[in-house]
Order: C-alpha cells, then sequence, then structure tokens
C-alpha cells in the first residue's frame, strides 16, 4: 500500500474541515515575544506551521512521523495538506493567498549566540576533549531579527484560522530555546488584497517568474511554491521579494497611500530632510502630497505628481492595485540635485 | 598643544549626538593626560587605553548620570579633577577651553550611553592621541540613525498560544553573561526591545530561553536517572553525552533516513528524551518543550509582561509605576586575594566586575509544550516533576556558588485553553511499570534497530576519535 492510499483518509476530512468556506481579507499579526531566527534570504511563511497543526489535529501525531515513509517523490495531489487559506493555481502549482511575514518598522537585525558544552565530568570516559571530536564545545550565533510584530496578509478563513493559530507558538528556526516565541495572534478583517501584491504592486510572496512582470521589490532566483517550502517538488524560477528590515509598508493618509519608501527617499533625496524622524517626514511628505498636482504617465504605467514650491518634489504614483493611489517614490525637482549617495 | 585663551560654556555647545560624542572624547583625552604613571604603575600604565575602552562600559551601565559616569572613570584611574597643581581639569576643544564639570554639564547622560555603547575602542583610542589631532574624524561620521519612532496600535484581542507561565523574584543578585568580553566587566545580557508604548529602542537584560533549557535538561536528566537507581556515570559516554548536551551530529545523522523505531523507542522509553531530545543513534530529533526567554519587568518591556503580573491595572499606569531596566541592574566586585603572606603566592590580585539584576527584580518565564494534545502523558507528567524540583531547588543563572540566581516562584498556570499540566504521578508509576526497559535503553551503546553509520572512504576513515581512549571506570561522585 502507498503512502498516498495510507493517508488518503486523514487528508480528505482535513480537506473538508479545514478549507476556508467564509473567506476574507484578513491581517494575522504575530506579537513576539522573542527575536526569531531570520537570515534574510527564505522569507518567513505562515502555510507551514498550519500544516503542523493539521497534521496533529488529524492524525494525533507529529508531522515528522507521519511524513517519514513519505517518498520525496511523491506528486503535491497526495501529499498536499488543507489549511484555511485560499488557493490559486499558477503553472500547476496551488498558490496560497498569504503573504510572507512582513516585519514591523522598529525591526532592527541582531543576533543571539547560543552555547552547547559538554558535562564532561559526568562521562565514564578517562578524559574528554572538549575541544574537538564528538564532545566539541560549540557556539552557534545564529542571525535573528528583533521586532514587535510580523505580518501576514492573507485571504482566508478567519475563525478556522484564530483555532489553529491557538497552537502556533512559535515563528522560524531554533524555537526550541526560545527564538520566534509568539506573544499573540491577532486577526482581523481588513480592506487590503496584499496577499500577493502589496502597494505599487511590490511584490509580497514567492510567484512564479512569469506572474511577477509587473510587480516590484524582488529578486529573481530559485524558490518553492507551497508548503513545506523545504520541499523541492514545487521549486522553480520565482520572484522572491526582498524586505527591508525596519523599513514600514506606508499608511494611507489623505487622498494617497504613502509607502515606506517613498518615505525613506524623501528623507535620502530632498536637501535638510535626512535629519527628521519617520513620522515628521511622512507628515511632510503627506501635505506636499496633498497639494500636488498630476503632470503625466509615464510609459510603465506609473504617473508623475510634482508638489509644490519650494520644494517642487516629483512624486511617481501607481494605480495598478485597488485602493488609493500609491505613492511609490520621491525625487527632487529635477535630477540635478539628487545626491550621489543615493543611486 | 597650547591652552586655548577662549574658555567655553555649557551653554555654548550645541545639541546632538554628534557634539556630545566629541565633547566626550576630548574630555576623555583630558583625562588621559592627567592619569599618573607613578599612581598607578607603569605596567598599567602601557595598557590604559584597553583598560578604558573596558572601563567606559561598566561606568556608563552601573550609573545613573553623567556626574557619576565621569566620577567612576576618574576613581579607577585615581585621576584628580578637582584642583592639585595644575588646578581643575580643563577639556581643550580647538575652539576653546571647557572645565570638566560644565563639559559634563553640556553632555545628555542618554546620550553619553549611546555613544559608549557604539565604540568605546573609538573614544579610547582617541583619548589617548595627544593634541588636536584626530578632530577631522568627528565630521566623518554620520550622524546616529534616526529611531522611526514606531508606535503601534496595541492589540486588543489577542490570540494567546497554549504556554505555561509564572513571575520569578530574584531573592539574590542573578548574573547571566553577555554575548561580549569587556576586559575584567562581565556584563549581563541585553537585547535590544522596541517600547510599543514610547517607540523608542532599549538594551533590556534577558536570560536566554536556551540557558534556562541547558539548565532544566541537566536537572531533568540527572531526576530520570536518580529514580532508576543510576548515575551518568554508569552508562555508556556516548548516551551521558546525548542525554546531557544534546549528542553530536555523527555522519549520517543529517541524511533523510528517518528511522522511526528509534525515534519512538527514545520516547516512550526516557520521558525527559521526549521533552528535551537532541542526537541519539544518528537521528536528529525534536523536543516537546519549547523554553522562552525571561523577560525583566521594567518600564520597557510592561506591555508584554502585565497581563501576567497585573492584568487589573492598565498597561500605561502600570508601566508608569516601574523602573527603567537600567535602574534594574548594577555591579558585583569580586576580589581573588594575593596572600602576599603565603610563601607559595603567585602574588596576583584579582578583581572581577559583574553586572547582576538586583535582588527582587521579577521576570516573568513562559515554556509551551509542542502540540499539546499529542504530548505523551508521561512526559508533561515529568515536566511537572521536573518544575516542583526546578522550584524547590530554586536557583537559575550563573555563579550559584557566590549564591548569585536564587529566585522564587510560584507554580507555573496554564494559559487560557491550556490544560493544566498532570500530575508527577503519571510518570512515577510509567518509570515503575517499565523501569528495565529504561535501564536497557539507557545503558546501550547503540540501539539495535538504529541505521548502520557510513563510513567514509575505504574502510571507513575515522578522525583522532575518543572511541579509541582507553575506557576507565572512574569513581563516579554521588548524587547530591
Amino acid at each position: 500500500m502507498s503512502w498516498a492510499s495510507e493517508n488518503r483518509a486523514w487528508r480528505e476530512r482535513a480537506r473538508e474541515r479545514w478549507a476556508p468556506s467564509l473567506p476574507e481579507p484578513l491581517l494575522v499579526r504575530a506579537w513576539l515575544d522573542a527575536p526569531v531566527a531570520y537570515d534574510g534570504y527564505d522569507p518567513l511563511t505562515l502555510e507551514g506551521a498550519l500544516q503542523c497543526v493539521v497534521v496533529a489535529r488529524e492524525t494525533g501525531r507529529t508531522p515528522d512521523d507521519v511524513f517519514s515513509d513519505c517518498p520525496l517523490s511523491a506528486s503535491i495531489e497526495e501529499t498536499d495538506i488543507q489549511v484555511p487559506i485560499v488557493d490559486t493555481v499558477v503553472g500547476g502549482i496551488p498558490v496560497a493567498h498569504a503573504s510572507i511575514g512582513w516585519f514591523s518598522p522598529d525591526a532592527v537585525e541582531t543576533k543571539r549566540q547560543n552555547w552547547k558544552r559538554a558535562d564532561a565530568e559526568h562521562y565514564n570516559r578517562p578524559v574528554i576533549k572538549i575541544s574537538q571530536a564528538d564532545t566539541k564545545t560549540q557556539m552557534v550565533a545564529k542571525a535573528t531579527v528583533t521586532a514587535l510584530h510580523v505580518d501576514f496578509y492573507v485571504e482566508g478563513d478567519r475563525e478556522k484560522l484564530r483555532d489553529l493559530l491557538l497552537e502556533v507558538p512559535t515563528l522560524g528556526a531554533s524555537r526550541a530555546g526560545g527564538l520566534g516565541m509568539v506573544h499573540g495572534w491577532e486577526v482581523v478583517a481588513v480592506p487590503l488584497t496584499w496577499w500577493w501584491y502589496g502597494p505599487g504592486r511590490r511584490l509580497m510572496r514567492s510567484l512564479p517568474l512569469d506572474a511577477t512582470q509587473c510587480a516590484r521589490g524582488f529578486s529573481p532566483r530559485e524558490a518553492t511554491l507551497r508548503a513545506p517550502y523545504w520541499h523541492p517538488r514545487t521549486r522553480r524560477w520565482c520572484g522572491v521579494p526582498e524586505q527591508r528590515i525596519g523599513e514600514p509598508m506606508g499608511e494611507a493618509r489623505g487622498r494617497f497611500f504613502i509607502t515606506g519608501h517613498a518615505v525613506r527617499r524623501f528623507r535620502e533625496r530632498i536637501p535638510g530632510r535626512r535629519k527628521l524622524g519617520y513620522s515628521a517626514a511622512l507628515a511632510e511628505l503627506v501635505s506636499l502630497a496633498e497639494a500636488a498636482h498630476y503632470v503625466r504617465t509615464e510609459s510603465d504605467g506609473t504617473e508623475l505628481w510634482r508638489g509644490p514650491s519650494p520644494t517642487r518634489v516629483r512624486l511617481i504614483v501607481s494605480r495598478q492595485i485597488a485602493g488609493l493611489p500609491q505613492v511609490l517614490t520621491v525625487r527632487p525637482a529635477w535630477d540635478g540635485l539628487m545626491p550621489a549617495a543615493a543611486p | 598643544m597650547q591652552r586655548p585663551e577662549n574658555e567655553i560654556l555649557h551653554t555654548d555647545i550645541k545639541p546632538g549626538l554628534q557634539h556630545a560624542r566629541r565633547l566626550l572624547a576630548y574630555l576623555l583625552r583630558a583625562t588621559h593626560v592627567r592619569i599618573d604613571p607613578q599612581r598607578i604603575g607603569r605596567e598599567r600604565y602601557r595598557r590604559v587605553s584597553t583598560e578604558l575602552a573596558d572601563m567606559l562600559i561598566a561606568a556608563v551601565m552601573s550609573t545613573r548620570s553623567t556626574l557619576g559616569f565621569y566620577q567612576a572613570i576618574c576613581a579607577r584611574f585615581g585621576v584628580d579633577v578637582s584642583g592639585g597643581e595644575h588646578g581643575p581639569l580643563e577639556v581643550w576643544l580647538p575652539e576653546g577651553r571647557i572645565r570638566w564639570d560644565r563639559a559634563c554639564a553640556a553632555l545628555k547622560f542618554e546620550d553619553v550611553r549611546q555613544i559608549v555603547r557604539e565604540s568605546p575602542d573609538f573614544l579610547a583610542t582617541f583619548a589617548a592621541t595627544r593634541g588636536a589631532e584626530g578632530d577631522d574624524i568627528f565630521a566623518a561620521f554620520p550622524e546616529p540613525t534616526v529611531s522611526v519612532g514606531y508606535i503601534p496600535k496595541l492589540p486588543e484581542c489577542l490570540i494567546s498560544p497554549r504556554s505555561y507561565r509564572t513571575v520569578w523574584t530574584l531573592t539574590g543578585p542573578m548574573h547571566h553573561g553577555a554575548d561580549n568580553k569587556t576586559g575584567n566587566n562581565n556584563l549581563f545580557r541585553r537585547h535590544t526591545v522596541t517600547d510599543p508604548l514610547t517607540g523608542f529602542s532599549h538594551h533590556v537584560p534577558f536570560k536566554s530561553g536556551n540557558s534556562i533549557r541547558g539548565a532544566l535538561r541537566d536537572k531533568a536528566m540527572g531526576l530520570h536517572l536518580r529514580l532508576l537507581g543510576l548515575k551518568a556515570t554508569d552508562i555508556p559516554p556516548s548516551k551521558a553525552h546525548a542525554l546531557l548536551a544534546g549528542g553530536a551530529v555523527e555522519q549520517g545523522a543529517d541524511t533523510a533516513t528517518v528511522n522511526n523505531v528509534v525515534r519512538r523507542r527514545a520516547r516512550e522509553l526516557c520521558p525527559p528524551w521526549d521533552l528535551f531530545a537532541g542526537c541519539v543513534d544518528q537521528q536528529i530529533m525534536q523536543g516537546r518543550g519549547r523554553i522562552g526567554d525571561a523577560t525583566l519587568v521594567c518600564r520597557e518591556t510592561a506591555w508584554k509582561v502585565h497581563q501576567v503580573v497585573a492584568p487589573e491595572i492598565p498597561v500605561r499606569e502600570f508601566a508608569a509605576g516601574l523602573p527603567s531596566c537600567d535602574e534594574l541592574t548594577e555591579f558585583r566586585q569580586l576580589v581573588r586575594n594575593k596572600h602576599a603572606e603565603l610563601e607559595q603566592s603567585d602574588g596576583v590580585q584579582m578583581l572581577v566586575n559583574f553586572e547582576v539584576i538586583r535582588e527582587g527584580s521579577q521576570m516573568v518565564h513562559a515554556f509551551q509544550l509542542w502540540s499539546i494534545d499529542g504530548v505523551a502523558p508521561q512526559t508533561a507528567s515529568f515536566m511537572s516533576y521536573l518544575l516542583n524540583e526546578f522550584r524547590d531547588l530554586g536557583w537559575d543563572g550563573a555563579g550559584f556558588a557566590r549564591d548569585f540566581g536564587t529566585i522564587a516562584f510560584d507554580a507555573y498556570t496554564p494559559g487560557e485553553g491550556t490544560p493544566p499540566l498532570p500530575t508527577p504521578d503519571i510518570y512515577l508509576e510509567y518509570v515503575e511499570s517499565r523501569r528495565q526497559e529504561m535501564i536497557d535503553w539507557l545503558m546501550e551503546e547503540r540501539s539495535p534497530d538504529a541505521t548502520p553509520p557510513r563510513m567514509r572512504g575505504k574502510g571507513g576513515k575515522r578522525g583522532a576519535s575518543q572511541q579509541d581512549l582507553p575506557i576507565g571506570t572512574p569513581e563516579a561522585p554521588e548524587a547530591v
């Protein structure tokens, strides 16, 4: 009997029980109790953790146990686990309507050192070498991010997600020693459909490269598209979102959505604004945007707007996703004023 | 450098971190000039800049004002700033001179703290250079990053993952070593934390979950072995290493072979192993317990701990009543006397400073049992048994021999929706029913069901392995 047929019953049960019955746009926010192990390469994702809980709920066993004898070559149809998040099939692979984890604007890159030492006095050997071989003392430094919260934008079933998240106590790697511990989860309905594309069509999760042609803020490389993300079966050339730690996503103010990138560029590029804090820079940019006027539509579909005197800043505005027009970036009045340090 | 004629007042110093950094660097340079080699000794004077760099961090951590900070530096190096043959100490800046007390008045302590943490070595290097040399360097440093000042809306309805929490009250000073060494000053471990009530970032002391896990692991294995009438030295060294330190990742352990027979047997026959796990018989296993960091109860972490410590008080009111984390630490000096009267004495006297969290402070600690529905009853029951022992022992942290790290706490309470831990009786009965199987598992060098290790090269080339050492049977100490 194959693994697929042996495990069909509980997978069918999970599909019925955990399919999203009332999907809606949601913000799933993890308030963190500890730094999260994050190396800046592999994004944080939510679906894998939810799948683990579904496996445990349906089988009473750990995913390690359940999948230990599952052949690596098994197809996705025979092994996929349902979670209460909507999927869309792209290139033959169901891709979840779930963004990667976006850190809060206060996030900073940190490191955590863990020590492992042999308790050598208690070993039945005359001599224990703690500088080599199996009893070597190890210091492992982990790249971490310290932040207040991590946000996931999803389209899913609120009640089912709340139920499963009760049993997701951690995010990321190195969890046994406390890294990635979640203080609590918030699941709230939001009018934002940012699971694939964010403000200004910023890429919000890994997608096949063909689906990222109009997107921004990603790097093209090999990545996987479906949880469990370590599994090679969905590996493709993808667009993988780039996340600048500490940069806010932005916020809707007045008639525009001002992206965090635009605020950063405003501070870098407009003379005299470098020392402004984020909130002060945002407030000034909002007032400039309110007084700005439309100039033209560029060849890439973005719009050029110009602010009032004396700064006469140029605002690049996108209308490529629904909702308020998004201010993508800010340029000075003309390119001659652009400081050399900010390309 | 000639004494500048122009006298500057503290009101003439411009605000901002760049100006503060420059003034502090010149103040330390003037102090360095006043250090008397005769007074502190030639040998010590040769390495005075290294000592200054180490001392800066300790001084800024252990004092609460700029004056106090500067006083600590002067006392360390025996500098008389108030008078003597040279008169009061003066800081000679290229644009004029300013008396030390006025310079201190111009320096905000928050700025001093940030500048010293940024790079004590830079300040010590500048201090050890003479005259106005290097003044151009300050313009090369950019203004430090301005904090985003992010103030989120605090959650109103939080889904708390299932966990068990308690509040530790420190009945003695606690030390937990920092990642960096600063000479003979052992700092407490800290990490950056953003206070969502103010939007500011702080370096807050914490005790890492990994260290607590290590201490619990030792206790757990000791308890289990004692219950079976064994000592760690009775069992094979590789098994002892796996139990007490998590084992070693042997060749082949990182391949895709998951040997469920070995895994299930280990989990069944050793509940503490199920809880903490590690690598045994080439199987890298995940423990059920996830041990969190201990969070200091202070103003900066109030939003996080208030539900556990004082849920009835509004969070802002609760935060306002708490001290800052910097007020909860102090330095303890330990001395090794040289005993010069003894003939065999090496004549070396040592001073060591430990930054400790003050007695009476509180920390919130939490742990989780992964997938509680799936955790075996004997494992959950063992956790109860272990926590009782932990509470009776009442110790965590470094320096137990010096009475550091003594703690008191009430039983860990389950959070909302979390089932209470079963009593230790289940584990004790389980041990009685499967005692011999458990002993057999512990005494096995290698499980009979284990996958044979793959040998490298022809004939299985091995490195300088400790397997080659003769195995003795030293007398094991009696368990305490």
